[in-house]
């Protein structure tokens, strides 16, 4: 009895502290800043030709499970998609039919990554994630044109649970990148990262050090450690500037060093959800919270809502743990490797070669991937088991196509992953024709090599490449 | 519903919505944080020199090295074959004999290993005015350069060149050079009055070939366009690459695709990997000189130029310098792969058509020590040097 008052009560407290009236001004800018992102994201979309490239040039697109159906529309239409959505990131950024634009933005742009999975990103994910729950979430009632409009509209605060969503959708990102970190590849040998930075050591100033395993070691260790920390250390008052600046540093050395596009400047717009909820006041001078009127701020969380937002962050939770249900290295096998947050923890590359037999009369092809696929598509494809299956269907398609129905698809695909020897990703006596996609583990991805490590070197495991065969003059 | 609403003085009300409980509030945790963050870098950093670390090996020195004895001398060297082979040609002309034909044909043969081995760095000039095309395309036409030293128009360079990449360049003379039948027939086409046109048209062809090679060779030159600096500046105010990592993604790159080449479009397809498993002896690449073995170990050696910086007599820096900092095992395997492959490609039979259509076992094991070799280098030397692959779009020519 004592026990379930005590559950009573303790519930009335969450909820109290969900419902709480906070101020929206954070919201506000992280609104603003996330739809001129996304304009920015559009534009760049048209002025790099990427919607030719994406969506016009290639002939087969490789879908998500499930997700066939989902394809470029036909002529010049995804030019007009993307215009749509661009229309849609403006109605975000000012605030005019918000909930509306967001929606619309969140449907058009999840549609537009959704045809091929080559061209699967995080920070893809993560803008439709935010973009739909943006769509329900009423942030145009504070520095919007609806407000400015009709004044009568403004609301002075929002509930805090809101906000609290809107952190706890920027901060799984850095959460789960964290986790993801947590393994040898990167905080023993020190990969992918050692092997990137080593390739741009002529970085300004300190560059030089990019050779040193020891370095890359102490910059991976580094990036787990702040990834991990950041959203505590940002919610903290007294430690909220140095970790913003951390952050802002953190992104703007791998916006420079690598080619993630927009990633860093989302997340440094992002990231400023974590400000006080006031923050913005203290900018714009005269831009001073008003006492709210009576019976116009909705702060109650009604069951449907709570038992939304359950749904939601379970899923925010568990997802990105998924991998866990399936055998072997994730990194290696990718079953659960999207829609985690395993930012930059690989560097993968191979070759496959796709053989199509005729089983009647014995007849072998070796298939050329670029008969069918953009080299990038080759590229994604070469090192991702599901791609593979997706190809070899096309193949067998193709094949019956031009009269030979029921040619077997064997594959050899040779993948070297984080400074590893090459070793078979698929097991090639299996038919891929005939094999289908779907949930399950896949049988006929072979496990990374027993006792397979980077060959490296790895400054803490003390295991070094040699020395003295090295000789780099001048 | 129910609205919960709230009617605070402004100050207070800007403080109360500020002072969230989970974010508004400094927690004690983030002091003893930071020090470990720090102390983890003052412990690291100093180590940085450490005998245990890997090995500096500087970017810079072997973009020099490749470029000073591997670019711009192969691409020299082109040039000066292909002088040799316009003037073995010219001296052919006037009056053809056995010995004149031989060494014309000795000329193209080596001319045409000079331009193979340009294969694995078919980037920068050449890219530009379909130079490529014009110094080879495959195949040449024999029906249109038939028709044309049949014709009664006059045979000159505009000429030539208007009639079309697949009647010029280093096929158009190996049909000229070369046949099947020997080089009896080759010197019955040519000889007397009725072979004048075709020694004219020969000529005019070698003429062009000469001027394309120098045309990209001055490109490159210190003294003439100064492509070569392109490579050495990366990174320091180059305009082709922005970066060192651009540079050295340019090369690996081009290396892959010239061992994609070999693999796919002179060793796979004719030997009927995608025809069903058979043969295609007309995809050979050189198959009146009997040079396509020849032509696969030249497209091999300008790969493995690049990769050890070492071209015939000039040795330097190349890729594997880097390679070998990072994983000394992994040079060791390319090193073995490039052997295997030549040795293979090298024990192909002559004639190479009739290898494959005889489906000989060395044309397989060659296929597959050269796919070897290019998984080698697409897996574990692009994964080593964090190269950004680029895949090829076509089949190399």
């Amino acid at each position: 009895m004592g026990s379930r008052l005590e559950d009573r009560r303790a519930s009335a407290a969450v909820r109290a502290w969900l419902e709480r009236p906070v101020d929206p001004a954070s919201l506000v800018v992280f609104r603003v800043l996330f739809g001129l992102a996304m304009l920015v994201a559009v534009a760049r979309f048209f002025a790099h030709g990427w919607i030719h490239e994406y969506y016009l040039a290639p002939t087969h697109f490789f879908h998500y499970y499930g997700f066939a159906w989902v394809r470029p529309w036909p002529g010049s239409l995804m030019y007009v998609h993307y215009a749509l959505m661009g229309a849609a990131a403006l109605g975000i950024t000012l605030g005019v039919f918000h909930r509306a634009s967001a929606a619309i933005f969140f449907a058009l742009f999840t549609y537009a990554h959704f045809i091929d999975k080559t061209n699967y990103l995080n920070h893809y994910y993560l803008v439709s994630c935010l973009a739909l729950v943006m769509a329900f979430l009423p942030l145009d009632r504070a520095g919007s044109v609806r407000t400015w409009l009709r004044p009568s509209e403004a609301w002075d605060a929002v509930p805090a649970w809101m906000l609290y969503l809107v952190r706890f959708q920027v901060g799984v990102v850095y959460v789960f990148g964290g986790v993801a970190k947590l393994g040898s590849d990167w905080l023993v040998y020190a990969e992918p990262l050692s092997a990137w930075l080593a390739a741009n050591a002529d970085f300004p100033i300190v560059g030089s050090l990019f050779h040193s395993k020891v370095a890359a070691t102490v910059v991976s260790w580094s990036g787990a450690l702040f990834d991990l920390s950041v959203v505590p250390l940002l919610a903290m008052r007294r430690t909220r500037p140095f970790a913003y600046a951390a952050l802002v540093f953190f992104h703007l050395v791998t916006a420079r060093l690598f080619q993630l596009g927009m990633f860093p400047w989302i997340m440094m717009a992002a990231a400023t959800i974590f400000f006080d909820a006031s923050w913005p006041r203290r900018l714009v001078r005269g831009w001073r919270a008003t006492a709210p009127s009576p019976a116009r701020v909705p702060t109650r969380l009604s069951a449907w809502t709570a038992a939304l937002l359950c749904g939601w962050v379970a899923w925010h939770v568990l997802v990105p743990l998924r991998h866990r249900l399936y055998p072997g290295n994730v990194l290696w096998t990718e079953e659960g490797f999207r829609f985690a947050w395993k930012v930059m923890l690989v560097e993968k590359n191979g070759v496959v070669e796709v053989t199509a037999v005729d089983p009647v009369t014995g007849e072998l092809w070796v298939v050329e991937p670029r008969d069918y696929l953009t080299p990038y598509q080759i590229k994604m494809m070469s090192t991702q088991p599901d791609m593979i299956l997706e190809f070899s269907h096309v193949v067998a398609e193709d094949f019956a196509r031009r009269g030979r129905p029921g040619v077997r698809v064997h594959v050899d695909a040779r993948v070297s992953l984080n400074g590893r020897p090459q070793a078979p990703l698929i097991d090639e006596s299996f038919d891929l024709a005939r094999e289908v996609d779907g949930f399950a583990a896949k049988r006929w991805i072979l496990p990374l090599p027993e006792g397979s490590q980077p060959e490296t070197g790895s400054w803490i495991a003390g295991a070094t490449p040699s020395r003295a065969v090295v000789e780099n003059r001048r | 519903m129910h609205h919960e609403t709230r009617t605070t003085p402004q100050d207070a009300k800007d403080a109360q919505l500020s002072s969230d409980p989970l974010f508004g509030r400094p927690w004690r945790l983030g002091g003893p944080f930071l020090v470990f963050v720090i102390a983890l870098f003052a412990l690291g950093l100093p180590g940085c020199s450490a005998p245990r670390d890997r090995p500096h090996v500087d970017t810079g020195p072997v973009l020099a090295d490749l470029t000073e004895n591997v670019l711009l001398p192969a691409h020299a060297s082109l040039h000066a074959e292909t002088v040799a082979l316009r003037d073995a040609v010219a001296a052919l002309s006037p009056s053809p004999t056995d010995a004149l034909l031989a060494r014309a044909q000795d000329a193209w043969r080596a001319a045409h290993r000079a331009w193979r081995r340009s294969d694995a760095f078919r980037f920068g000039p050449v890219e530009r005015a379909s130079l490529a095309p014009s110094i080879e395309y495959f195949p040449a036409s024999g029906d249109k350069i038939e028709a044309a030293i049949a014709g009664a128009g006059a045979i000159t360079e505009a000429a030539v060149e208007a009639g079309g990449s697949n009647a010029r360049g280093f096929m158009a003379l190996e049909y000229l050079l070369f046949d099947e039948a020997g080089g009896a027939a080759v010197l019955a086409k040519l000889d007397g009055e009725a072979g004048a046109r075709r020694r004219a048209y020969t000529e005019v062809v070698a003429r062009l070939l000469a001027g394309k090679t120098e045309a990209l060779a001055r490109a490159w030159a210190l003294d003439g366009e100064n492509f070569g600096a392109q490579v050495t500046t990366a990174g320091r105010g180059s305009d082709a690459f922005s970066t060192q990592k651009a540079a050295v993604d340019e090369l690996v790159n081009r290396v892959i695709f010239a061992a994609e080449l070999v693999v796919g479009t002179k060793i796979g397809k004719p030997a009927g990997k995608q025809s069903g498993g058979a043969p295609q002896p007309k995809l050979e690449e050189s198959p009146r000189s009997d040079n396509s073995a020849a032509d696969i170990l030249a497209t091999l050696e300008g790969a493995r130029a690049v990769y050890t910086g070492t071209l015939d007599d000039r040795a330097g820096q190349g890729i594997a310098v880097l390679v070998r900092a990072r994983n000394p095992a992994l040079d060791e395997r390319v090193a073995a792969a490039f052997e295997d492959a030549f040795a293979k490609v090298a024990a192909l039979p002559r004639p190479y058509r009739s290898a494959l259509v005889e489906q000989h076992p060395a044309v397989d094991e060659a296929y597959q020590a050269t796919r070897a070799l290019k998984n080698l280098l697409a897996s574990e030397v692009a994964g080593a040097l964090g190269t950004t692959l680029k895949f090829n779009d076509n089949d190399g020519d």
